[in-house]
């Protein structure tokens, strides 16, 4: 969704903002899930801004030489603590490069790129832009950093004397706090009890039968946010949710499982049509062992 | 390399939380059988270094009256050294302080008479952390990262004061924000203008700027001078029209 403005903006195309690449041993790159993360490391990001100056300043009714400030930051969507990692004055191309320190960032962050007035403009005429910091342009990359390659925080506990069934594999932790933070709520819990389940999560090199076990996780994880998600869907639906947020991550499974006509079954004898809907509705949506 | 706690899974730390209720002996201890650890990020924190952290915090609640009940000035004067001093002896990564589990461990099973001596039993986000800014413990390590480059200002900031700028996460994730605004809210004074009525005004007038200003862009000066005209324009609206000020210093 475009953010509307009480002044004039650039159209498309005027600020243009490369990707992000991941600088290191090679550079590559950033992906939205980074994998193997270790949080004693920093991160260092590069991109390119381009800018038509001239161009902009006609579109926002600014003079030619009006100062605009290039700024990145990145909110952490589990704690929204923010930090500033480059703020300069705009040039027509720059090389931005910022450096995610690894003892402040972790689980999902949102990096901004703005591009903002400099300074205050007394005589700016109505519809322009006039105070400082005003954003004429942005642009945000979600991250999530991901200690061991998984989806979910996971830990691993005997279920025994726990809430939780003790032959059970796993569990997932959830939460119905719709504007928290997604993975601040959820924790995938594996049962020490099983060690072959143990086995197959964390073998680099899975042999068939254990990737058919993280199929199965995969799939049954899927179902339990798609039939969370419906009986959350009065309250998801018609709202914009924060990036991140327990409600932005139901919402979308939430029109996966509306897209295939799935709704909670009400009565007994509707389990056994809501049961095989919803394992289609997860594989058609390419979560678990799927058709080839 | 920083250090890891133990966690309390989500509906385990319920469960406990469940067992205090119904008025069970809760005795601190520094482990629980059902705990889990990051599976990266760190070395664990042994035993030593839990016990050790209740006891320095035990020892600075006596004196505010621990194990005895207190009053509200002396559980917050606590709360305000106990910060920095929580800071100190957790020493763990952000990415590690955004973990609930974490929290619901230091209140449901190293520190559970602490936290009954803070806040009683009632208020499950207390014990069971959701809320970061909420949570008894979780507030207070988050509070010191916060106030790090003014310490003071912590001091001088009423219990109010900090659930209006730090509950807003806007404002709150944002350590130069809440300092600047702290600062300005406490220069501007009008003996008819409650303070508490004040910051409300003044952080609801900054959340509708923050929809258009990155205040990231702001230089140090900017942000001074944005927060200060702020805090003036509240001041004179709420000077000129107390029946608004009372009402906001009600609600």
């Amino acid at each position: 969704m475009r953010d509307v403005r009480p002044y004039l903006v650039p159209g498309d195309g005027v600020v243009s903002y490369s990707a992000w690449f991941l600088n290191g041993d090679e550079v590559r790159p950033l992906p939205e899930y980074l994998e193997g993360w270790d949080p004693d490391t920093d991160l260092e990001l590069e991109r390119i801004v381009s800018v038509d100056l001239r161009t902009l300043a006609q579109q926002c009714g600014l003079d030619n030489d009006e100062d605009l400030t290039l700024t990145v930051s990145w909110t952490g969507a589990s704690s929204d603590m923010v930090e500033v990692g480059y703020s300069a004055i705009l040039k027509p191309d720059q090389t931005v490069r910022i450096v995610l320190p690894g003892a402040r960032v972790g689980g999902a962050l949102n990096i901004r790129t703005t591009v903002s007035l400099a300074n205050f403009r007394p005589n700016a005429r109505p519809g322009t832009v006039r105070w400082e910091g005003s954003i004429l342009s942005q642009h945000i990359q979600r991250l999530v950093l991901q200690g061991e390659g998984a989806m979910f925080p996971v830990s691993t506990v005997d279920f025994a004397g726990t809430p939780y069934g003790t032959y059970a594999s796993w569990t997932l932790q959830t939460s119905t706090e719709l504007e928290t933070p997604f993975l601040g709520g959820f924790l995938l819990l594996i049962n020490s009890r099983d060690l072959e389940f143990q086995a197959a999560i964390s073998a680099e090199s899975k042999t068939p039968r254990q990737q058919l076990l993280l199929d199965q996780l995969e799939a049954g994880v899927a179902s339990i946010l798609m039939v969370l998600a419906l009986d959350a869907q009065r309250e998801l639906i018609d709202r914009d949710w924060p990036a991140g947020s327990t409600g932005e991550v139901l919402d979308s499974y939430l029109k996966v499982a509306l897209k295939q006509g799935i709704d909670l079954p009400v009565r007994g004898e509707d389990v056994v049509d809501f049961r095989s809907r919803l394992e289609s509705a997860v594989r058609e949506a390419g979560w678990g062992r799927l058709f080839h | 390399m920083s250090v890891l706690f133990p966690r309390l899974p989500q509906e385990i730390a319920k469960a406990e939380y469940q067992r205090l209720l119904t008025g069970e002996l809760v005795t601190p201890e520094t482990s629980h059988p059902f705990q889990v650890y990051s599976p990266v990020g760190g070395r664990r924190a042994d035993s030593n270094e839990i016990d050790e952290l209740a006891g320095q915090l035990a020892g600075l609640a006596a004196e505010f009256g621990y194990p005895e009940s207190a009053g509200d000035s002396n559980r917050i004067a606590f709360d305000r050294r106990a910060a920095p001093l929580l800071r100190a002896l957790m020493d763990i990564g952000w990415s590690e302080a955004e973990a609930r589990g974490i929290w619901s461990f230091m209140a449901l099973v190293a520190l559970p008479d602490l936290t009954r001596w803070r806040f009683g039993i009632t208020n499950q986000e207390r014990w069971v952390a959701s809320d970061l800014t909420r949570h008894t413990w979780s507030r207070l390590w988050w509070q010191a990262v916060v106030f790090d480059k003014d310490p003071d200002l912590l001091d001088a900031l009423t219990e109010s004061d900090l659930n209006q700028l730090l509950e807003r996460r806007k404002i709150g994730g944002d350590p130069r924000l809440v300092l600047a605004v702290g600062r300005a809210v406490l220069g501007a004074t009008h003996e008819s203008v409650p303070r508490r009525a004040l910051i409300r005004d003044v952080a609801a007038r900054l959340m509708r700027r923050l929809a258009f200003i990155d205040v990231r862009a702001l230089t140090d000066d900017q942000l001074v001078a944005l927060c200060r005209s702020t805090a003036g324009i509240s001041l004179e609206t709420l000077a000129t029209h107390p029946e608004e000020a009372r009402a906001l210093d009600a609600s």
